[in-house]
């Protein structure tokens, strides 16, 4: 494969992994909207930094897109996963997560085989705040196996009324 | 989980429509207008009708294989 093709291949997956961030970037968002919306202000303030952190990762594969000469499609979204109750969010937030780890993972190897270095250490960054926020839903939701969701759910109130 | 946040349709709705029978995606359309707007739900309302409307077929295939037994007793 010529430089010509391997740099498209690398443009086509960052656009790939920039679709799946703006995706999460409105699931989070959403999801802490509703938990707001519930009363629930500390998940909202935990999914509205996670969404914004997406939004972070979004800016960098956009940046990243330009500098290979290429454009990032900021138009295309993949399907917004919306859940119901906080458990169902997490589950959701988590599958979302798990598929971008393991699309990171095949992403780092491309461009670890193109010699691109530039791509891969950007897209290992990602990678290792990802991993951070899948331990993280994995473990609220054993959580909430474990204590109940009525007993987790009350830990995520606060008492303050709006001034 | 919303499965058509255009129409907030929840995956409730849709499982209940399908069991009572919506048996292809232009039913459930016409019944509850999931995947009319933007779309991006239709690939989720296929892949319910697949697992939830798997028993319908099986209930059709049976029906059929009943009607055929029925025929032949009768001819004999």
């Amino acid at each position: 494969m010529n430089k010509k093709d391997a740099k498209k291949e690398i443009i086509g997956l960052l656009n790939e992994v920039l679709c799946a961030e703006l995706t999460a970037i409105n699931q989070y968002f959403l999801h802490s909207k509703l938990c707001a919306h519930w009363g629930y202000a500390v998940l909202d303030r935990v999914a509205m930094s996670q969404s914004v952190g997406e939004m972070k990762h979004a800016q960098m594969i956009t940046e990243r897109v330009l500098f290979l000469d290429g454009m990032p499609n900021l138009q295309k979204l993949g399907k917004v996963l919306v859940g119901e109750s906080v458990l169902e969010q997490m589950e959701l937030d988590r599958n979302l997560e798990a598929d971008a780890i393991e699309r990171l993972n095949i992403g780092i190897a491309l461009c670890h085989k193109h010699g691109d270095h530039g791509s891969r250490m950007l897209l290992e960054q990602i990678l290792s705040s990802e991993e951070a926020h899948y331990d993280w839903l994995d473990q609220q939701v054993k959580l909430i196996t474990s204590l109940g969701e009525a007993n987790y759910l009350t830990q995520k109130i606060t008492a303050a009324a709006p001034a | 989980m919303i499965v058509c946040l255009c129409h907030r349709i929840s995956e409730q709705t849709l499982s209940k429509l399908i069991i009572d029978g919506a048996c292809d995606l232009e039913s459930v359309q016409k019944q509850c207008g999931a995947g009319t707007s933007c779309g991006s739900c239709v690939k989720i309302i296929h892949s319910y009708l697949k697992i939830l409307g798997e028993p319908n077929h099986e209930q059709e295939r049976r029906q059929k294989r009943n009607h055929r037994l029925v025929k032949r007793s009768v001819v004999r």
